[in-house]
């Protein structure tokens, strides 16, 4: 790819050699011929330009004064942003080769979509409908009547239940299980009662399904289970991380990010743009709204307000969190002072000086 | 540098890893510290010099941006001390 095309891609300034071609984008450190593109968007990765071997260079607009030398230079003002893009562009993705393979068993009544792409040894259900260009990697199972959108990549091992809907773009990586039953069990107990000894255990089961939204990222070894009676649902746009657990019942809104090891329990509703960092455990039937996050390792156990940052166990928020911290931190010096005064108080009763005690 | 100031670089730096000597005008932002290791900061410098940091989530962090002000702050609570004492 030239570098007038990147440029052009990522709707920034190039200076200097358009026509120089591009194979690979790596660190400035990693650059070993005039077809590497040198990524130094960070200011640590510019400090490493001075000794590249690149001669193309990509940097943010407040770095454009240190890349003079080389022959062809991207200046962007988008920084990240400008990583996504750039690593679309040079992403081939895993090789698939259009058609149904013939070691895939493909339910007769199921429909495929022009361009898709169903790998070995993958197991399409009846009525299942796959759209357009979206592959399906080796050793996929999909259940009967589900739907997946267009443009999809499912990655290798993925299971998906009957009955689930996914919209168009969405990402699955390897080993996600989606439409898992439920964990529910009847009879339902309050926190702090027993069951009698004579209790048995009934499973409630997941007879609900679960939708998931158009352009949806969904992490290697993420579970998702369906909804009791009507629908798991995962909003558009939402990324998840590997091994989330997101239980029976859950609704989570549009653009969310869920870090990794993160465990919703069921019922959960979350809003719009939230972002829960990585080992966050959410109570079940709690509430989190729209803009809120929540620290990395936290316990949600009751509701959080729209736009609420909250951290520890139980979550609250931050700044009270922090507090709780400083108490715990000045113990040390608290039992120290303590102790300083018990020998002060025993040198005062030694020698006889009378302490009254402070009238009632 | 004073001996206050080379205190708190050296408690700072026990927290921090940037490849690069640590300088009053850095803020603690820009060494990677977060609101965290800013309150275990804070206990750690009350250990170091033996004095008492008053702590107030909102108002530490306006007062405790930079390396400069923390020097700043140690030395008059230890002009305090000097002076009570």
């Amino acid at each position: 790819m030239l570098m007038r095309d990147i440029a052009q891609a990522l709707s920034a300034e190039l200076v200097g050699n358009g026509d120089l071609n591009i194979e690979r984008i790596v660190p400035p450190g990693a650059a070993m011929q005039s077809s590497d593109l040198a990524v130094a968007l960070s200011g640590d990765a510019v400090a490493t330009l001075a000794s590249t071997k690149a001669h193309a260079v990509v940097v943010s607009r407040k770095h454009a004064s240190s890349v003079e030398r080389f022959e062809s230079v991207i200046v962007t003002d988008q920084g990240r942003t400008a990583l996504a893009t750039l690593t679309v562009l040079f992403d081939g993705g895993p090789a698939r080769q259009a058609g149904v393979h013939e070691t895939a068993v493909v339910a007769p009544d199921a429909v495929i979509g022009d361009g898709a792409s169903i790998g070995p040894y993958a197991v399409i259900g009846s009525r299942s409908r796959i759209g357009a260009r979206t592959s399906i990697l080796p050793h996929v199972s999909i259940g009967s009547d589900v739907a997946i959108g267009a443009d999809g990549l499912i990655h290798s091992g993925v299971r998906i239940g009957d009955g689930v809907l996914i919209g168009d773009r969405v990402l699955i990586q390897f080993n996600a299980a989606i439409g898992c039953d439920g964990f529910s069990f009847a009879p339902e107990l309050g926190p702090h009662t027993r069951f009698a000894a004579d209790v048995t255990v009934q499973r409630v089961h997941s007879v609900g399904t679960v939708i998931i939204g158009d352009d949806v990222d969904i992490g290697a070894g993420t579970t998702i289970d369906r909804a009791t009676l009507e629908a798991t649902r995962i909003g558009r746009g939402t990324k998840i991380d590997n091994h989330v657990h997101i239980a029976h019942n859950v609704t989570i809104g549009e653009h969310c990010l869920i870090c990794g090891m993160v465990g919703i329990s069921g019922s959960v509703t979350i809003g719009d743009r939230v972002r829960l960092g990585g080992g966050v455990g959410v109570s079940d039937h709690t509430t989190i709204g729209t803009d809120a996050v929540v620290a990395a390792g936290s316990g949600v156990a009751s509701h959080v307000p729209e736009g609420g940052v909250v951290s520890g166990y139980p979550a609250m928020p931050h700044e009270r969190t922090l507090e709780i911290i400083a108490y715990l931190l000045r113990q040390k010096r608290l039992w120290r002072e303590m102790e300083d005064l018990k020998v002060k108080v025993e040198a005062l009763r030694q020698s006889k000086v009378e302490i009254k005690a402070e009238p009632q | 540098m004073t001996e206050v100031a080379e205190g708190v670089i050296a408690v700072i730096a026990r927290r921090v890893r940037v490849d690069r000597p640590i300088g009053l005008q850095d803020r603690l932002t820009d060494l990677g510290l977060g609101s965290l290791d800013a309150v275990e900061l804070v206990f750690d410098l009350e250990e170091h010099f033996d004095v008492r940091i008053h702590y107030n989530v909102n108002e530490f962090q306006a007062g405790f941006e930079t390396v400069r002000q923390i020097v700043g702050a140690i030395e008059h609570l230890l002009a305090q001390k000097t002076g009570k004492a």
